[in-house]
């Protein structure tokens, strides 16, 4: 808006109002003349002035006609009225307004629309010029027709092709152009363009200006007005013509292309692009029994087998989709309802833009080259599995000798996989490898077959012997093929072969070995084989052998060659022995054995003869008899009478001796009994002892008295001892007598002897005694003699003392009584009375001596020291020899340490019990000690000036006759233990 | 029994008791005192009062015999021995009295023999106490010369005049007479007699002749 238009505006709003006043104060009536001002105000002004116009007379209306007139001051009683006022005006002043707006936008609308159309139309003349032009200028024939049909604009195109003006195409006249033959349809067409308002196309001829018709294709598109209603038609014509030739060739071909098709021998179809079945050849129908309808909805049909539909399906599909060729194998029903297989393959044609234009699909019967298939894969598979049942390892190789196949045998031996094995030299053993490859290569580079033996590991990894052979499989040119191997196990064969070997070996080691001299001659009786020691013995060849009488020693040689003829002869095996000379010359006997080897018909095929060296034998045997002999001479020579008894105890033999003795012969001594001649005291106690000897085995030795040819009896000491077998039992008794006569009367001599010397010494001790009894009697006596005289001074004193006058009286008598018990003792141990065997205790015996050596002892300033068993059982002795025998003992030491120093002179006398039966004493003295223990038992040994050297020998007798035993040994630091031992008394337990 | 020191003890060693038992009888019935021992090693263990005294002495002991203990007491002051025996050989005997035994008796043997040997032997050991006594007093009074006076003293008892034994020693006169006259009164002797019996007792040696 203006600003003079705004000024105008709001100018014509005062003014109105100062009207509508100038009004309302003479006609009094406000409200009408400020309602019509305001109207006025609104209504030509607008929205702005309304208002003003509206606040004027609001002002006006209060300052003149509201009480208090001529002010502004509205009193509270005029409200109501003030607003009866202002609110109306400003109602109005809004409705008008509102109103006004809406008057303005409609005009404007309208003005607009007007407008539009206006420009509409110019444009839609304008743009049908240009439309004009366009027509003119696109470079192909194109026209526009009214809504009826008649053409009312034509380009030049149109006009140039077909070489008519504009007037006469125009209407109905373009018609003239059309092709005779299209005119019909090309009406047909425009006819029902126009009916049903659609846009259609139409191919049809147009003549060109030179008379010729092209094939155009007319394109129509409707032009609407407002209404709808289609206003103008505007059409293109495309010049198809080389295309519709195109289209003919094509079809012209398509068709020879279908005849083809129907004629190949072959199931051929075409789909469409989208995969649907458009065309089928005859063979496909004649093959189907089905029309081409049925067979367009070919995966309902049962054409195809339900379990391959889906799939053959859905292949189809992807190829469909995707465009890439298809190529399937599916069976297909024929028309006996067999079902054949059949190979389909489609590709697809496409357009130069490359989409699919068509499928073409080839189905071939595959049925019987199926067939054949199924046949050979059956036969394969049985030839397969005969392969791998074969007991033996089979594999084929490329030329190359690469491996190829191998049959289960062997995968299964070597425990691994048809991969893994491609590697076939790492499953031979390490030391054939290199024999086998050289063979192997051999054969790979000749072609011949290859034949080797090698060790092959087997899963768990032992090796094993195969015998492997391969040939070559060569083509119709010779060339090879392959290389087929056959591995058969020949480890037990192996194994088999060497166990022989082995054993031949064994034997032919054992021919050898053998200590006997081996030969084989023929059945004529000539050498033929001989052993290693044989010709090691003989030292000569084989062929000097076969003269073996020169072997043989000239002494035997008749016989020997007359019993081996004989032996050739008769077949019988022979034995003989001779000697053999050795390498050296020397001749050794042998004892030579000849069996025959016989045939099933019983001829002789060979001899085996063994000779054994019998010489040690020969030697011995003559060793023994010659020992025999002289053993025989010692037996009868030997100053002892022999005999020999059966295990049972029955003589069976004796020597010469015993029968010169006794003065008879061996049969009569055997019929009437040895015992015979024993004398008869000692026949009982001789008979016992041999029964029990028989009975037991155990040795006889008795001593009996044997009576001489002249009648006197002497005595033998007679001695059997049994022989035994290695199973222990007795095969004979073995007797030998001596004559002990001589000796026997010469230990009586002795013993009678001994006695008398025992009595002597018995004597002589007592003499050697004679000072010590003296002490030990005289020790009493001094004191007796003393106490009597103290006994008269007590009792002459002054005063006299009874008392001890009477103790010394008492002393006397004491001591008087012991001097005579010492008396007694010695007495009784020099009393010559017979043995009197008692039991009595040895420590009884031990310390009586003692006593009664006590001055002896103390005199040569002797210890004595004691240790005596209390509990020492008794022994069955003599009293009196006991006390000899200790007393002698005691001596003998005493004695002994007289030349050693005073100080140190020490007797030891001990007794204890030993073992379980027996008493064992020990006397020990400290002096210089024994040189020879043993020799001072002998009879008149003695070390002694003045001893006799009888006392030891007496000891040791005493001991002996009471079964004891007396024998002296050093002491530990020096001196002699003297010990004798006694049996004790028996049944008398310790 | 006499009491006092002055008493006599016997002294009897013997192994056997019997003769133990009788001697101390018999010896105590004629009024000594006995004391017993029964072996040479009891006898030296024990402490012997200070009185005359003798032993009886068995020859035959145990351990140590009588000649050996004769032998020991030998080396110092010892009572008298007398010697019994069982046995009585004449060989012991001998070497029993040359070793200075009072006597020898063999068993049995009478009271008197006994009992006069034990008397003998008994004044022997008081005279012998005696004399040990005097000379014990005369080493006493010995005692207490000066050195030079017990040089001097050899000279006077030589019978040397004063001037003699001054010129031997290098002295004067006046001083031996001195000395002399020292010598007197400590020995105590009365007169020069005497003096030369002291000095013959105590064993000191007399000088030879004037020089």
């Amino acid at each position: 808006m203006t600003v003079l238009s705004r000024a105008w505006r709001y100018g014509l709003a005062m003014i109105s109002c100062a009207i509508a006043l100038a009004l309302a104060i003479p006609l009094d009536s406000p409200s009408s003349c400020f309602f019509l001002a305001i109207i006025l105000s609104s209504l030509y002004g607008g929205k702005g002035p309304g208002f003003l116009s509206v606040l004027l007379s609001s002002a006006a209306f209060d300052y003149f006609f509201l009480p208090p007139k001529y002010n502004f001051w509205i009193q509270s009683a005029s409200y109501p009225r003030f607003a009866a006022f202002l609110v109306p005006g400003l109602l109005i002043t809004v409705v008008i307004e509102a109103k006004r707006r809406v008057e303005q936008s409609r005009s404007q609308i309208d003005a607009k629309y007007r407008q539009v159309s206006a420009d509409a139309l110019a444009e839609a003349q304008k743009s049908e010029a240009r439309m004009r032009l366009i027509i003119d200028s696109i470079p192909v024939p194109a026209w526009s027709s009214r809504a009826d049909g008649s053409a009312d604009f034509i380009n030049q195109r149109w006009l140039d092709y077909t070489g008519l003006p504009m007037e006469e195409a125009l209407g109905w006249g373009w018609k003239i152009v059309c092709h005779p033959d299209d005119l019909d349809r090309t009406m047909e067409y425009w006819r029902l363009v126009l009916s049903t308002h659609e846009e259609r196309e139409l191919e049809a001829r147009l003549r060109r200006f030179d008379g010729t018709y092209r094939w155009f294709l007319f394109r129509v598109s409707p032009l609407r007005d407002e209404s709808g209603d289609i206003a103008q038609w505007y059409g293109t014509c495309i010049d198809i013509e080389d295309r519709k030739r195109a289209a003919d060739a094509l079809r012209a071909s398509e068709l020879k292309f279908r005849l083809i098709v129907h004629s190949i021998p072959g199931l051929v179809a075409t789909m469409t692009p989208q995969g649907d079945l458009e065309l089928v050849n005859q063979p496909v129908l004649d093959y189907t029994g089905l029309a081409f309808d049925a067979l367009r909805d070919w995966w309902a049909t049962r054409l195809l087998p339900e379990e391959e539909l889906p799939g053959v399906a859905a292949k189809w599909k992807q190829s469909v989709e995707t465009g890439c060729e298809y190529n399937v194998e599916h069976h297909m029903r024929a028309a006996d309802g067999a079902y054949r297989w059949f190979h389909v393959r489609a590709l697809p044609l496409r357009d130069n833009q490359g989409s699919v234009v068509r499928w073409y699909c080839v189905l071939t019967d595959i049925e019987d080259h199926k067939r054949t298939e199924e046949a050979l894969r059956s036969r394969e598979q049985q030839l397969r599995l005969m392969v791998d049942s074969i007991p033996a390892l089979v594999t084929t190789m490329t030329p190359a000798g690469e491996t190829e196949m191998v049959n289960q045998q062997l995968l299964a031996y070597t425990g691994q996989n048809a991969e893994d094995l491609t590697n076939w030299h790492e499953k031979i053993h390490p030391e054939d490898r290199r024999r086998v490859s050289e063979c192997w290569r051999t054969s790979v580079e000749n072609g011949t077959p290859y034949e080797a033996e090698e060790r092959i590991r087997r899963a768990d990894g032992v090796y094993r012997w195969f015998h492997s052979r391969g040939l070559p499989m060569r083509d119709t040119e010779g060339h090879i093929v392959r290389w087929s191997l056959l591995l058969t196990d020949v480890e037990d064969r192996k194994r088999a072969e060497e166990a022989v070997r082995a054993s031949e070996l064994n034997f032919r080691l054992m021919v050898h070995s053998i200590p006997g001299l081996l030969y084989t001659s023929t059945a004529a009786g000539e050498v033929e084989v001989v052993n290693q020691p044989l010709l090691n013995y003989t030292g000569k060849s084989l062929d000097e052998l076969k003269n073996w009488p020169a072997m043989v020693h000239p002494a035997e040689l008749p016989a020997v060659t007359s019993l081996w003829a004989h032996a050739v002869e008769t077949g019988h095996p022979f034995d003989v022995d001779l000697r053999v000379r050795r390498a050296d010359g020397m001749y050794r006997w042998f004892h030579a054995r000849g069996l025959p080897l016989r045939d099933i018909d019983g001829r002789i095929v060979r001899w085996y003869n063994l000779l054994t060296d019998i010489e040690d034998r020969i030697n011995a045997e003559d060793a023994l008899r010659t020992r025999q002999r002289e053993l025989s001479l010692i037996i009868e020579t030997i100053p002892a009478l022999v005999w020999c008894a059966a295990p049972a105890g029955e003589l069976t033999y004796v020597n010469r001796r015993v029968l010169d003795y006794i003065g008879t012969t061996v049969d009569t001594l055997i019929r009437d009994g040895w015992t015979n001649f024993l004398h008869p005291d000692d026949f009982d106690v001789t008979v016992r002892s041999w029964s029990h000897a028989v009975a037991t085995g155990e040795q006889h030795e008795v001593q009996y008295r044997l009576r001489r040819s002249d009648g006197a009896y002497r005595w033998f000491q007679v001695l059997g001892q049994p022989l035994r077998d290695s199973e222990d039992r007795v095969t004979r008794w073995y007797g030998l007598l001596i004559d002990i006569d001589d000796r026997k009367s010469m230990e009586e001599a002795l013993r009678s002897t001994q006695t008398r010397l025992s009595r002597a010494t018995q004597t002589a001790t007592v003499g050697e005694l004679a000072a010590s009894i003296a002490h030990e009697i005289n020790q009493p006596l001094a004191a007796v003699v003393t106490n009597g005289h103290a006994c008269l001074r007590w009792l002459t004193a002054e005063p006299p003392s009874l008392p001890k006058a009477r103790e010394a009286v008492e002393r006397i008598v004491r001591d008087g009584k012991e001097a005579g018990e010492v008396v007694r003792r010695i007495r009784a141990l020099f009393k010559r009375a017979a043995l009197e065997k008692v039991a009595l205790d040895l420590n009884d015996v031990i310390g009586e001596v003692l006593r009664l050596l006590g001055g002896e002892t103390t005199k040569r300033r002797v210890t004595v020291e004691t240790d005596l068993e209390t509990t020492l059982p008794p022994v069955v002795a003599d009293r009196v020899q006991m006390q000899q025998l200790v007393l002698n003992l005691i001596m003998n030491g005493l004695d002994a340490m007289d030349a050693v120093p005073c100080h140190s002179r020490k007797l030891f006398i001990r007794s204890r019990q030993h073992c379980e039966d027996t008493a064992l004493v020990e006397i020990q003295d400290s002096g210089a000690g024994l040189k020879d223990p043993d020799k001072i038992f002998e009879a008149f040994f003695t070390t002694k000036e003045n001893g006799m050297g009888m006392g030891l020998t007496i000891c040791r007798s005493i001991v002996e006759a009471h079964d004891g035993r007396l024998w002296a040994s050093p002491a530990e630091d020096h001196g002699t233990v003297f010990r004798f031992a006694l049996p004790l008394k028996s049944g008398v337990a310790a | 029994m006499k009491p006092g020191s002055d008493s006599p003890v016997v002294f009897v060693v013997d192994d056997d008791y019997r003769v133990r038992e009788a001697l101390s009888s018999l010896i105590s019935s004629a009024g000594l005192a006995v004391v017993t021992f029964g072996s040479a090693a009891e006898f030296l263990e024990s402490e012997k009062p200070d009185s005359p005294a003798c032993l009886v002495l068995d020859l035959e002991l145990p351990g140590t015999s009588g000649l050996e203990l004769q032998r020991e007491l030998a080396a110092s002051v010892a009572p008298p021995i007398i010697f019994i025996t069982g046995h009585g050989d004449v060989p012991s005997s001998v070497r029993a009295m040359k070793a200075g035994a009072i006597e020898f008796l063999s068993k049995p043997f009478g009271d008197e023999e006994l009992l006069q040997a034990i008397d003998g032997a008994v004044s022997i050991d008081r005279t012998a106490r005696q004399r040990r006594s005097e000379l014990a007093e005369l080493q006493k009074h010995y005692a207490l010369l000066t050195p030079r006076e017990r040089e001097v003293l050899p000279c006077v008892t030589a019978g040397l005049a004063n001037k003699q034994t001054a010129a031997k020693l290098g002295t004067s006169e006046i001083t031996i007479g001195v000395h002399r006259g020292q010598i007197m009164r400590k020995m105590g002797a009365q007169s020069l007699a005497e003096l030369v019996r002291m000095a013959d007792k105590l064993g000191v040696s007399r000088e030879t002749g004037p020089v």
